[in-house]
């Protein structure tokens, strides 16, 4: 089996549309969610949500054909890009524009196309004008648009793929690309996973009443995982772009590496013992986060820090009785935790990727992101653990292996270890 | 309606979909210059030409027919018959 690292990170995040301004915004705090009218007008009970505001088109023109470039309109597609594109040059990878690579390939997930490019082209049909439609929005609508265009843009000749498991997308994609990559099968790949910034999506998701209503006129405390009063998630949109190589092809390169994936692991919790389409089995939880730990052949107490799923939701007191019964430790034993979304809020199947890449920060960088909006924790979650693993204040710390793990509708779940890279 | 005409009415749909570097050959383009090979242009961008020239002059181009248009000849061709149809 080969050994699988990280050579490159890109990010599109509602605090940050690239690894620099992300990097300095989960240091410090910096939140990325915002007030926005046209939600409040839209008759929204949540009119919070995290888009990548700064976030400028103009940065993909070079990498695209001019009609490329002038039909782009699916956020899903652009983010998708700007977070590959970086991660590639991250990587300090070269595109070759006249050959295919055998041995790259890409696994590119998303949950929902981008709605509002969705909606545009159905008014076409509505008003009777379809033909006058134009021909790049297939291409942009279908599932793995993203990857069909990350996958042209750098002439991949592996396996190009989309994978789509709600909340659980991004994390599952890393954790498919790695087994690409352990099983031989390729020796470097694109992982990653994006989110529109669809207001359609988002009141879908506030029609069913778990977003959070009550912080409209503080948009900065509205997404509070593990706080008493959180009251549901804050949506975000986005990417997050990691590249993944066999070990050896890494250090032939002489490529920076972020770290080391030691494990992997997906599973359902089947929609029984308590699992449902919107609610996680503990037992399937439980049972991916454990065979993480045992396929990576290290012993729980070893691990530093969880990067947790942890949405603002009444599901956080429970992830966090499971993390510490998988784990086995609680009280003062329990590792520091911590999650991006009280700074983006949930980006949905972009939420993996983008919390895979500020673990490799964390891990690459030694320091460990705050919890925001967590002042007074929930009591169920402090029976369990001690409130000093919740890390309220950015936080200088060498960290050597990270868990972590993202749940989805439809009970499914995903977990990966990554680890410090030591030869 | 005159192929001079129409051929800069077709240079200016070509235009939008063509990279910087490549726009100064619309100035020799003749009956002969294919789209792809020789303005480097991406095929399913010329599907969006003929679909403009379409609404432009009010005719329709069969989809058999447009997946035959590699030249600016062909393409000039399609539409002076078109045209001609409608008595224009």
């Amino acid at each position: 089996m080969k050994r699988v690292v990280i050579t490159g990170l890109g990010v599109v995040a509602p605090n940050g549309i690239n690894i620099p301004q992300f990097t300095h915004a989960i240091k410090n705090g910096i939140s990325g969610l915002h007030f926005l009218q046209e939600l409040k007008d839209g008759l929204m009970g949540c009119c919070v949500a995290g888009v990548p505001v700064a976030f400028d088109d103009a940065i993909l023109k070079p990498y695209l054909s001019p009609g490329a470039f002038k039909s782009l309109r699916s956020t899903t597609v652009k983010y998708a890009l700007a977070a590959a594109i970086e991660a590639w040059t991250n990587a300090d990878l070269s595109i070759n524009n006249n050959e295919v690579d055998y041995e790259t390939g890409c696994v590119f997930g998303n949950g929902v196309c981008d709605v509002d490019h969705m909606r545009y082209a159905i008014q076409f049909y509505e008003n009777n004008e379809v033909q006058k439609l134009g021909v790049r929005h297939i291409e942009q609508l279908m599932t793995s648009g993203a990857s069909a265009y990350i996958g042209g843009m750098f002439g991949l000749g592996n396996q190009v793929t989309a994978n789509s498991s709600a909340c659980s997308t991004g994390t599952e994609a890393v954790v498919m690309a790695y087994e690409k990559i352990k099983t031989g099968n390729a020796k470097r790949m694109i992982a990653g996973s994006c989110e529109a910034s669809s207001k359609y999506i988002w009141g879908v998701f506030d029609a069913m009443r778990v977003l959070n209503r009550n912080f409209n006129d503080d948009p900065k405390g509205a997404s509070r995982p593990m706080s008493v009063d959180s009251a549901g998630f804050v949506h975000g949109s986005g990417a997050g772009a990691l590249i993944l190589e066999d070990l050896e092809t890494a250090l032939e390169r002489n490529a920076i590496i972020y770290g080391e994936i030691i494990s992997g692991f997906v599973n359902s919790g089947g929609q029984r013992n308590c699992g449902s389409m919107t609610a996680p089995a503990s037992a399937g939880v439980r049972a991916c986060i454990e065979t993480t730990i045992k396929n990576a052949n290290i012993n729980a107490n070893e691990i530093d820090l969880i990067c947790g799923h942890l949405t603002g939701t009444g599901a956080d007191k429970m992830e966090i009785a499971n993390w510490a019964a998988a784990l086995n430790r609680k009280g003062n034993d329990f590792p520091f935790i911590n999650t991006t979304k009280s700074l983006t809020g949930h980006c949905i199947s972009a939420t993996g990727s983008i919390e895979c890449v500020a673990a490799l920060l964390q891990l690459h960088e030694n320091f460990i992101q705050p919890n925001m909006n967590c002042e007074n924790i929930q009591p169920e979650i402090l029976e369990i653990i001690n409130e000093d693993c919740i890390v309220k204040k950015p936080m200088n710390k060498t960290i050597n292996t990270i868990i972590k793990a993202n749940f989805g509708f439809g009970d499914v779940n995903s977990c990966v270890i990554f680890k410090k890279y030591n030869q | 309606m005159e192929r001079a005409v129409l051929l800069e009415d077709l240079k200016s749909l070509m235009g939008e979909y063509m990279h910087d570097d490549d726009k100064a050959k619309l100035a020799t383009i003749n009956d002969d210059t294919d789209f792809v090979n020789d303005l480097n242009m991406d095929s399913i961008d010329m599907v969006d030409v003929v679909i403009k020239a379409e609404n432009k002059y009010g005719i329709e181009i069969k989809n058999e027919t447009i997946v035959k248009l590699n030249t600016v000849g062909k393409c000039l061709d399609v539409v002076q018959e078109r045209l001609a149809e409608k008595g224009l």
